[in-house]
């Protein structure tokens, strides 16, 4: 659980018990496993596998250290070796994120995201409704677009500038674009790691994200706006009042000023439409699925780089966040190690005996374990567990909708809690550090739980209604991945 | 390890070299009478290279210390030790100070350059004794050295054995009080031409800082400042808005809660490590939140390196 509290310097004895818990937990779940006759690799991988979801709840800034001890403890009890930890460490997700991440500190440094950010703060007749619903809409796209912790760092300074000019306490507002942009997060490949990261393990293109998550993820956020507008209605009001008063005294939010952005809006659609063309540009040149998707980010991260030789190196070194990129490559490894080891078959096994092979009964069940899942565990981590048993399901059913429940679970289930997400978490701290405010656990799951559940109610009840039309589209587009092997 | 013995000016200040009536009445001749009558009695420094820097540093700044006090100093390469003579005059000596107070009191001071602290910790038991002396006419009215010298050793003040925070900061800082608004603050930042000036509350306790970089931002909010480039705007006039408001932006609203502290009695070198590991210019002087001082990167190095 990556607390203020885990955050905080540890006293020894606390580090101490821990270790303990987590040692003590991961061993027990080996013996249980040994008990109930899993093989001694099975047993050791999801003990490692255990160690590293706990590590992220216990040791939130250590998790780095708990997966390297964990790869460390697979190779030297022989469950994996080194030439398959290099191919399930999806070497090609992690550069995918990288130059992306490059790719994003240009556009902020060619002025994009302070184009949209004056377009906001200047748009005419705003008031409290119009700003929030434009911002929170703004800051899904910009998830869709970018990722979801880029998207609320830069939408976040926004809302403290108009809030700081009118008074207010920015924190209903933030929450709101917050959840926002957790749900926009689901609509692309780009939105969020675990996007890329289903993508490649389900064999799903750009394409694939835009006809059935992006608009099942529009609805979801209209109903989260709508939900959250009501939820803090009061304090809209409040806005409104603030703000006529300021523009009565001829004040305005933010300086006026045309800011130069048509070399980064050039970058932006460079990037997206490489990404969007990825598959017919594959098919073109007859390359290997996904290819051009996973090298896209790094071709205009290339050029860029060449176009803007003074700053090549603070992107790579600055821009890029290499602690959570080694830590999802190990946790990635971790995760093929289960497959490897055939724990995930035995896992689907048991899932499929327990919940049968109807995707009605499937879909809820995949999306509500994801999004509780999600909402105290990284979403990474609790994907890259899930994708080897939905892969394996795949074998045996029609699993398309399977793994879109894995992702809108992963995606809205980071609303439920204040820890769900890494954006959560990074907005509440640029909150605290900005206004010294600090969001209560109850505060937050109580609009957090109630938006998510009607974010994952309609995601549902959408799959419910496509799945026959995934079924066919499949069939037609032969994205033999997530189609169930006769 | 044993505590190195503390000093007193008396250590330092011989009676041979107290001149109780001196016979000039100008800055310069004075400043020379003194240093001859040094030479004479301890020798060990070139006594044309000492006047030189001295008036030097004195034609720069005024060494007055205290109304009617003054402490004419040079650190010089060839020095053993501090070397002190003091001048006494009854009419006063003329130092050409803007305020025209006559001065009674002449503290000469040569220091070894590789004592680059003995002069500012001299600087700082002289303080002391001067505050216990209350009336600089006492010291004045002196009609022996041994009077001078008794009347020094009385007060009882020690030469601190390190110089520390309290020793170079400047003990009346500018501040504004966090009631205070924007306009106020652009009045100081100009007027005393200061790049960080401390808030505090009615108490003098510390409530944060205000510099020009605030100041800059709150007319250029931080999404402007995410471009790189921003030569093609060529019309921004972030100002206005600023302009209009200054008479209602409170500093409480602006000000930032992190700054750079020590307490009084950490030593100077300390202070060199946060001025360069923290790279700030600026360093409050605390005693609880209490403000005491502030030292600046300025003000530290001409005090360590040319006061």
């Amino acid at each position: 659980m990556h607390t203020e509290e885990s955050r905080a310097e540890l006293s020894s004895a606390a580090l101490a018990r821990r270790l303990l818990i987590l040692l003590g937990v991961s061993a027990g779940a080996g013996l249980l496993g040994w008990r109930i006759g899993l093989e001694p690799h099975q047993c050791i991988a999801g003990g490692v596998f255990l160690a590293t979801i706990l590590g992220t709840l216990l040791f939130w800034h250590l998790r780095l250290s708990i997966a390297f001890l964990g790869v460390s403890v697979l190779i030297l009890t022989r469950s994996f070796d080194i030439p398959r930890f290099v191919e399930s460490a999806s070497l090609p997700v992690i550069l995918f994120l990288a130059g992306m991440m490059i790719v994003v500190g240009a556009l902020r440094d060619l002025g994009f995201f302070t184009w949209v950010v004056q377009a906001i703060i200047s748009m005419p007749g705003m008031t409290g409704r119009r700003f929030i619903t434009v911002t929170a809409v703004a800051s899904a796209l910009l998830a869709c677009l970018v990722d979801e912790v880029t998207s609320m760092i830069f939408i976040s300074v926004l809302i403290f500038q108009v809030c700081d000019r009118l008074k207010l306490n920015p924190a209903p507002y933030l929450i709101i674009c917050v959840l926002c942009t957790n749900v926009g997060s689901a609509g692309t490949m780009m939105g969020n790691p675990v996007g890329i990261y289903i993508g490649t393990q389900a064999g799903l293109t750009f394409q694939d994200f835009i006809v059935w998550a992006f608009p099942i993820m529009l609805l979801a956020l209209a109903t989260t706006v709508a939900v959250t507008l009501f939820w803090y209605r009061v304090e809209l009001r409040e806005f409104d009042t603030r703000l006529a008063a300021r523009l009565e005294r001829n004040l305005s939010l933010a300086p006026r000023l045309d800011v130069p952005y048509k070399r980064s809006l050039a970058l932006l659609i460079g990037t997206f439409t490489l990404i969007a063309l990825h598959h017919q540009i594959e098919g073109f040149l007859k390359l290997e699925k996904n290819s051009v998707l996973l090298i896209a980010p790094l071709i205009c991260a290339g050029i860029t780089m060449i176009l803007r030789p003074g700053r090549a190196r603070h992107y790579v070194e600055r821009e890029i966040d290499w602690w959570t990129l080694l830590f999802f490559m190990l946790l990635f490894a971790v995760a093929g190690t289960l497959e490897h080891v055939g724990l995930t078959t035995r896992m689907a096994q048991a899932f499929t005996a327990r919940f049968g092979h109807e995707p009605a009964t499937l879909i809820p069940v995949v999306m509500a374990t994801t999004a509780l899942g999600s909402a105290f565990v990284d979403n990474v981590v609790f994907v890259a567990a899930f994708s080897p048993v939905i892969r394996s399901l795949s074998q045996t059913m029609f699993a398309l909708p399977l793994w879109w429940a894995l992702l809108f679970g992963a995606c809205f289930g980071g609303n439920i809690t204040m820890i769900g997400s890494t954006a959560n978490i990074v907005a509440l701290g640029l909150l605290e550090k900005h206004s010294h405010i600090r969001i209560r656990f109850l505060q937050w799951l109580k609009v957090g739980a109630v938006s998510a559940l009607f974010a994952c109610l309609v995601a549902w009840g959408m799959l419910r209604v496509l799945s026959p039309a995934m079924e066919r589209y499949a069939s037609r587009l032969h994205t033999a991945s997530a189609v169930p092997v006769p | 390890m044993t505590p190195k013995p503390t000093l007193q000016i008396t250590d330092v200040l011989h009676e041979r070299n107290v001149i109780c009536n001196l016979e000039s009445r100008a800055r310069d001749g004075a400043i020379a009478e003194l240093l001859d009558h040094l030479h004479r009695n301890e020798g060990g420094f070139d006594r044309d290279q000492a006047l030189a820097e001295i008036l030097i540093r004195e034609k720069a700044a005024s060494t007055i210390i205290h109304p009617g006090v003054a402490l004419p100093h040079a650190r010089l390469d060839d020095l053993d030790c501090l070397k002190l003579a003091v001048g006494l005059s009854a009419q006063g000596v003329d130092f050409l100070s803007p305020e025209n107070v006559p001065v009674r009191a002449i503290f000469l001071i040569l220091t070894p350059k590789s004592q680059p602290g003995a002069y500012l910790q001299f600087l700082a038991g002289l303080s002391r004794t001067l505050s216990a002396l209350k009336e600089v006419g006492l010291l004045a009215g002196c009609s022996t050295p041994a009077e001078l010298c008794g009347l020094l050793a009385g007060g009882g003040a020690h030469l601190p054995p390190f110089l520390s925070a309290s020793h170079v900061m400047n003990p009346q800082p500018v501040t504004l009080l966090e009631s205070d608004h924007l306009g106020r603050a652009l009045d100081l930042f100009c007027v005393h031409r200061l790049y960080d000036i401390p808030v505090v509350d009615e108490q003098g306790d510390v409530r944060g800082v205000v510099s020009l970089e605030d100041v800059l931002g709150l007319s250029m909010p931080e999404h402007v400042r995410w471009v790189e480039d921003l030569t093609p705007i060529l019309q921004f006039e972030p100002f206005a808005d600023l302009l209009r408001k200054e008479q209602e932006t409170r500093l409480a609203d602006f000000m930032r809660e992190e700054y750079a502290s020590v307490a009084p009695d950490v030593p100077a070198i300390q202070l060199a490590r946060i001025f360069l590991a923290e790279g700030v210019r600026q360093i409050l002087v605390l005693d609880g939140r209490k403000l005491m001082g502030v030292v600046t990167l300025s003000g530290f190095i001409a005090k360590l390196f040319w006061a």
